[in-house]
């Protein structure tokens, strides 16, 4: 009889344990936050890393402002827009559109007389795809414990550009500096050659474009 | 039982916490090995991965130091349940298993140049269509190309993998304003190529390609059809 008293007792006891500590434990999970990290801890162990979430930033638009020398036709303001997606460090592949309107030719301004070109025909916009270059990545020290990074970077293409009443299949070269703000804003300066040949005046010529702009990018 | 649901979902936005594995992990100052290691974080120490730049994450040590580390580093470290790090290889698995591409081009069209763009879904492995958009400027005309394609690729698992490509389309030439042949004029077309694709690094690609058009330009007073070339070279990412 004696052990079975005890059979029970020693039965009973851990249920009795348990069904307290459970008690006890869900009478404090909720005011006690302590409590409640104890609770979840398992849940953070088995959170699952998922590369999908880390936030890829590999591409960057930038609005440019600045100028175009237009051979004959003198410099201008001229508004680009440009899409880089960064392949690597170092390569980078530019997608850009700009416009500008010529100006009078010293011809037109000297003789006074018809202009050779309509309103129109002076708008320019162009087109390009270009590939870049990260030559030399840097730094800037703005002051003793502020620094940002730089890129100074060369970059080459092709496109077209339409002046004058027609499309001109265009070559690119030029080279820039990037200062990065921070890691979504960087500011780029500009400088490239855009390189087409124009008929306008009688006898086909190849023309030298330089452009040189100032641009604010969003790196995303 | 709300506030644990609460509670991890809330826990779930934190990025997971890496422990380093190798014996130690460099810290540059910018996403580039050009830029100067400012920082090193020791093997059992725990950082978190903020961003990614191409080959590069951005991330935060346990004194709060953040700068980039290179993914060959960052598959040195153990997940919170002691698994390494792998990332999802963005390689030529991927790139085969690829199911939208998107890509310009460079090339010539019988002497003159052309520049497209264009824009493509895959099917299976094996097809894809394909929408081109293609600007030629020449010295007497300029053209636009718009061009729907089938591209076939029997072996999507070469280095350098061949394809087909069947197409249609319509060519719209502009002559130049300085001839005095004023009159655009517009023709269909048919296509048959052939090409070559290189998967270069993560989602870039190379292709190559050379391409036929038949130009249905025959007409009462021209009996003939037009036969034209155009070969380019350009590149693409995919998704």
């Amino acid at each position: 009889m004696e052990t079975r008293f005890r059979h029970i007792f020693l039965a009973l006891v851990p249920a009795l344990l348990y069904a307290f500590s459970a008690s006890a434990y869900s009478a404090e999970a909720e005011p006690e936050s302590a409590e409640e990290t104890a609770l979840i801890e398992p849940e953070v162990e088995r959170r699952e890393f998922d590369e999908a979430d880390i936030d890829g930033n590999d591409f960057e638009v930038v609005l440019s402002m600045g100028y175009i020398s237009i051979e004959d036709f003198g410099v201008n303001n001229m508004l680009a827009g440009k899409l880089n997606y960064y392949v690597n460090e170092d390569v980078f592949v530019q997608l850009a559109v700009g416009q500008s309107k010529g100006g009078e030719t010293s011809f037109e301004t000297l003789s006074g007389g018809a202009p050779l070109l309509t309103d129109s025909e002076r708008e320019l916009s162009y087109y390009s795809i270009s590939i870049g270059y990260n030559l030399l990545p840097g730094e800037a020290f703005v002051t003793q414990n502020t620094t940002y990074n730089t890129a100074f970077y060369v970059s080459a293409g092709v496109g077209n550009t339409d002046f004058a009443g027609d499309d001109r299949y265009t070559f690119n070269y030029g080279a820039g500096y990037r200062f990065l703000l921070n890691d979504f804003f960087t500011i780029n300066a500009d400088f490239r050659n855009n390189m087409f040949d124009m008929d306008t005046f009688g006898e086909n010529k190849g023309t030298n474009n330089f452009e040189y702009s100032l641009g604010f990018g969003l790196v995303f | 039982m709300l506030l644990l649901v609460t509670s991890v979902r809330a826990t779930a936005d934190e990025e997971v916490p890496l422990t380093i594995d190798d014996p130690f992990i460099e810290m540059h100052t910018g996403a580039g090995s050009g830029y100067p290691i400012f920082h090193v974080v020791d093997r059992g120490q725990k950082i978190i991965i903020l961003k990614r730049k191409t080959n590069w994450y951005k991330i935060r040590a346990e004194n709060g130091k953040e700068g980039w580390a290179t993914r060959e580093q960052m598959q040195q470290t153990l997940l919170p349940d002691g698994q390494q790090l792998k990332f999802a290889e963005l390689d030529q698995n991927a790139f085969e298993r690829r199911r939208w591409e998107l890509g310009v081009t460079a090339g010539e069209l019988e002497d003159a140049p052309i520049t497209s763009v264009y824009g493509a879904y895959g099917f299976t492995r094996n097809f894809s269509t394909e929408l081109t958009l293609g600007h030629s400027v020449g010295n007497v005309s300029s053209s636009l190309l718009y061009k729907l394609n089938l591209l076939m690729q029997p072996f999507p698992d070469w280095d350098y993998s061949p394809y087909f490509t069947l197409g249609l389309g319509t060519i719209d030439v502009k002559p130049s304003a300085t001839l005095i042949e004023p009159a655009d004029k517009s023709n269909e077309f048919s296509q048959l190529g052939l090409g070559l694709r290189k998967y270069l690094s993560r989602r870039f690609m190379l292709r190559l390609e050379f391409n036929e058009y038949v130009i249905f330009s025959a007409s009462n007073d021209k009996d003939e059809n037009e036969d034209i070339n155009e070969w380019k070279l350009g590149f693409a990412i995919f998704f």
